[in-house]
């Protein structure tokens, strides 16, 4: 590398070299990592149009019936339900230092859910359930958008697990 | 050298340009955003850090290198602190390395925050930007050079950003990418991240007219679509302000439409498109002011 005052020829063509160094680099690496690779990206947001997404939002709900408390021992209480027959009530995330993306984007690309993931889970919510708030249940539901008939968009929320500060129970029906 | 590249250098950097007024205090502007921005970065990845355990999907460095031994310690505090002295010490060019040396910490940061499957961009742009003056102290040796090179890398991959996030789009879905019903899905999408971010979702005036009309939303569609592929127009001079100012309304569209918010991106899009002309406009204020006359009784 050169450390002195340079001419403009000399200076445009080692800019120039160095951007296309810069470029081979980022299409390296983006071509060999799916796409991805801070701060190198192909930009992929929003490129796949008109797909079924699935969000994730989260309930504070009550532990006694009919809330979810009863959701071990009865199965059918995980069915889908309506936006408007969600229990208990919303629990926003970002005053509570939860981004509701890596919650939704976790659960979304976990395929097996064995203890590590679980405690994945539960670590999200770790300050959660402190002082008076230790007897705090919350419930995760998956919320499932697709173009439904009509050109309208449909959604369906799906009870997907309750936390607790000791506990995440996970609806009966995920791959372990 | 090539006319064409020739003619990209001379837009990109401008290397044979008389400084204009108010570059230096553009430039350090800029330099300033994108280093603070940095910091602002490393400290919220480092707080956020404590949340995670595992790696579900690794991101650059993390596929290589086992990101878990930040967790359950304070080394992406100590990670942070680092990275903020080395940005300080970059600013005040105290040497060459320290940028690029926070820019590879930065990296390691971002991996070890960014493992539950999200793929966050709204770092990049600061970065490259970050990446660009640290390339520039390692090649430059003066200032004014060292300081072209960096706005012109950063507008480079400014552009480059904006239009490859476009062919994105049309390669994948195609033609019909701009279809209203696909903003419909989008727009309901992130209602229900609103209501999980802040506990409850009313849709605002422009959200429900998008809703009511699916050739409107078809409008802003196709509006958001050339405005990215567009984006390579911030590389030369006569059409850089437009492309910028273009880029900074459609993340505002983004915004009262999605709720999503780059902020840092687009402060910087907002400085690279207007920060020339109010630089300029301050030094011929400065130079215009009046002064005190030697000699005059006090």
């Amino acid at each position: 590398m050169i450390a002195s005052p340079a001419p403009a020829a000399s200076s445009s063509r080692r800019a120039l070299r160095l951007l296309a160094a810069t470029l081979a680099v980022y299409a390296l690496l983006v071509g060999t990592h799916a796409g991805e690779f801070w701060p190198f990206s192909i930009y992929p947001m929003f490129s796949k149009a008109g797909r079924p997404w699935q969000r994730t939002l989260v309930r504070e709900v009550s532990a006694t019936p009919p809330g979810p408390a009863n959701l071990v021992s009865a199965p059918a209480a995980w069915a889908p339900l309506a936006g408007d027959a969600l229990p208990g009530r919303p629990y926003a995330l970002i005053p509570r230092g939860i981004e509701p993306v890596d919650l939704a984007d976790m659960i979304n690309k976990t395929r097996r859910w064995d203890d590590a993931r679980i405690g994945t889970l539960h670590q999200l919510f770790y300050d959660q359930f402190t002082g008076a708030s230790a007897g705090r249940r919350l419930l995760v539901v998956r919320a499932e958008g697709r173009i439904a008939s009509g050109d309208s968009v449909g959604v369906v929320y799906r009870p997907f697990a309750v936390v607790t500060r000791d506990t995440v129970l996970l609806r009966p029906d995920l791959p372990r | 050298m090539n006319r064409a590249l020739a003619a990209l250098s001379r837009n990109l950097f401008g290397f044979d340009r008389p400084d204009a007024p108010g570059e230096r205090l553009f430039a350090r502007a800029v330099e300033a955003l994108v280093v603070l921005s940095c910091v602002d970065h490393v400290w919220k990845w480092a707080f956020y850090i404590e949340r995670l355990t595992d790696v579900v999907l690794p991101l650059g460095i993390a596929n290589y290198v086992d990101v878990r031994l930040m967790y359950g310690n304070a080394l992406p505090y100590a990670l942070a602190a680092v990275v903020t002295a080395l940005a300080a010490a970059g600013f005040a060019r105290v040497a060459r390395w320290p940028y690029l040396a926070a820019f590879a910490l930065l990296h390691l940061q971002y991996a070890a925050r960014d493992v539950l499957g999200e793929i966050s961009h709204s770092s990049n742009l600061v970065a490259m930007g970050l990446l660009g003056f640290a390339l520039a102290a390692f090649a430059f040796g003066d200032e004014r050079a060292r300081r072209r090179f960096a706005l012109g890398f950063l507008l480079f991959f400014v552009g480059f950003g904006y239009s490859i996030a476009a062919v994105c789009k049309l390669a994948g879905t195609g033609i019909t990418w701009p279809d209203g019903l696909h903003l419909w899905m989008w727009v309901t999408e992130k209602g229900i991240d609103t209501q999980a971010q802040f506990g409850a979702a009313d849709p605002n005036f422009f959200q429900r007219l998008l809703l009511s009309s699916r050739p409107l939303a078809t409008v802003f569609l196709v509006g958001g679509l050339l405005t990215e592929a567009a984006g390579f127009l911030v590389w030369f001079r006569r059409t850089r302000t437009p492309a910028l100012l273009a880029i900074a309304g459609l993340h505002a569209g983004i915004k009262v439409v999605m709720g999503i918010l780059f902020l840092h991106s687009t402060l910087l899009v907002l400085l690279l498109a207007l920060g020339p002309y109010a630089a300029a406009w301050a030094e011929r204020a400065w130079a215009r002011r009046p002064r005190a006359v030697s000699g005059a009784p006090a």
